[in-house]
């Protein structure tokens, strides 16, 4: 004789596949359907905005691009919302790419942006005109080096030390942004966009021995584990995930791959949630129907 | 779209749903995915290493030196030190020599800690201690116009975290 199985059981019993089905359909259809979703920027995000906004025509930010392609879809909208803006007001980034995979996406990000600004784009009301950007006066792309911690320790002593020439083969000195360029003296923050362990010589090895001003792009899950370094001061803002990037699109005035994405996130997070309700409803009911029936 | 492109898309469009294929059950096509890129990220890994370490930071420091004298009478014979200890821990591969990988990792690990430990201590310790205890107001707790209960109760809460 077959168990009689109820309906509470089957909520229990759904087979993954059929959650991993539901969530690709979900996907798909929220991603064809165009809607947007309002954005609230929080004041960590904020932080860094008006940090990076506030920095005059020909400041250095050092960009460091540490994560991999299994990290893309949440960081690399920071890297084009951020570098953008910074390129928008004519400041100059010095980039790093210290994951091993990292360098080929770094200077696909460089490709794109640097297409995107030769078009006239008007953001918060403030016209930017078109231009070109060129390797070497707005940008410096140091490109991968193994042994992170040892290379931001060496990077405070001199750029040089480690990186001779940038990922083009070109030597610094032959740059002329590098000329006068030494180390973090002359860089006015550091913004670390990163999906692992580099995050933490960043803040230890960098930002705890030369002092600069540093700010954090970080993938959702690492997100709350950086929060007392914020606490502390040691950090001045954290982008945590799509959504840490969607805010500061919102800031930027720049709608992008984050706030296009966040929409679909929106909607997948709705059916894990719906998931997790039926499993516990399923869970309960039958327990309490077993109590009943062994009563 | 050239036909480079167009192929290098589509085989990172199979390579995608061969990942994703694992989300039904294992099967050979996840398998192979799951192989390739172990297998490029190690390789990859390699030639990052001796084109971004070992030519720049040693090769090309000791060029100007001869081979037939261990390239001492180059412009920087110090780096022949690094380089004999880095093939010394290539001796954990003999079971009878193996001790003597001990040496540079000792070196090795003497220096990373070294390093690591002062700044680690300070950064991840002391400062987030520091953090926390900054906000305590020891007027508050000793109370500037006499004792208030009141007003001792945060400076108390304080003193508690504090120690």
């Amino acid at each position: 004789m077959s168990e009689k199985v109820n309906i509470f059981d089957r909520m229990m019993r759904i087979d993954r596949r059929w959650i991993f089905l539901f969530l690709i359909v979900v996907c798909v259809i929220t991603y064809t359907i165009p809607f947007t979703i309002p954005i609230y920027p929080v004041p960590e995000v904020k932080s860094i905005y008006n940090f990076l906004d506030s920095l005059p025509e020909d400041d250095i930010v050092l960009v460091a691009i540490d994560y991999d392609p299994n990290n893309l879809a949440e960081l690399h909208p920071m890297t084009y919302a951020v570098v953008e803006h910074l390129w928008r007001k004519k400041v100059k980034v010095i980039f790093t790419s210290l994951s091993q995979n990292g360098p080929g996406m770094a200077d696909q990000a460089i490709r794109d942006i640097s297409d995107s600004l030769k078009l006239d784009r008007t953001y918060n009301g403030v016209e930017f005109k078109g231009r070109e950007i060129v390797n070497g006066v707005d940008y410096c792309f140091l490109g991968y080096k193994p042994y992170y911690a040892l290379i931001i320790l060496g990077m405070g002593q001199d750029f040089r030390l480690h990186f001779p020439n940038d990922y083009y083969g070109t030597p610094l000195d032959d740059l002329p942004m590098m000329q006068g360029v030494i180390n973090y003296d002359q860089v006015d923050c550091v913004v670390d966009l990163s999906g692992g362990n580099i995050t933490d010589a960043w803040i230890s090895y960098g930002q705890g021995r030369f002092n600069f001003p540093l700010m954090l792009g970080l993938t959702g899950v690492m997100t709350a584990q950086y929060y007392p370094f914020l606490g502390s001061g040691q950090v001045k803002g954290i982008m945590g995930g799509l959504l840490g990037a969607a805010q500061y699109e919102e800031l930027a005035d720049n709608p992008g791959r984050a706030k296009d994405g966040m929409r679909i996130q929106l909607f997948a997070h709705y059916v894990i949630i719906l998931f997790i309700v039926l499993g516990n409803i399923g869970f309960f009911m039958t327990t309490r129907s077993k109590k009943e029936g062994g009563a | 779209m050239d036909i480079q492109t167009f192929l290098w898309m589509t085989f990172g469009i199979f390579v995608t749903m061969a990942t994703f294929s694992f989300l039904y059950k294992d099967n050979p096509f996840y398998k192979f995915a799951e192989h390739l890129v172990v297998g490029v990220s190690a390789g990859y890994f390699v030639i990052i290493l001796w084109h971004n370490t070992l030519v720049p930071n040693l090769f090309q420091k000791l060029q100007d030196g001869d081979w037939y004298m261990f390239w001492l009478n180059s412009s920087n014979p110090w780096y022949v030190i690094p380089a004999i200890l880095g093939v010394l821990m290539w001796t954990r591969f003999s079971k009878k020599y193996s001790w003597i990988s001990r040496w540079p990792m000792a070196l090795y690990i003497g220096l990373s800690t070294g390093i690591a430990i002062p700044l680690e201590m300070s950064n991840r310790v002391n400062k987030q201690l520091y953090a926390m205890m900054s906000s305590i107001d020891w007027s508050n707790f000793f109370g500037s116009e006499g004792f208030d209960l009141l007003s001792t109760t945060s400076g108390f809460a304080q003193l508690i975290v504090f120690v």
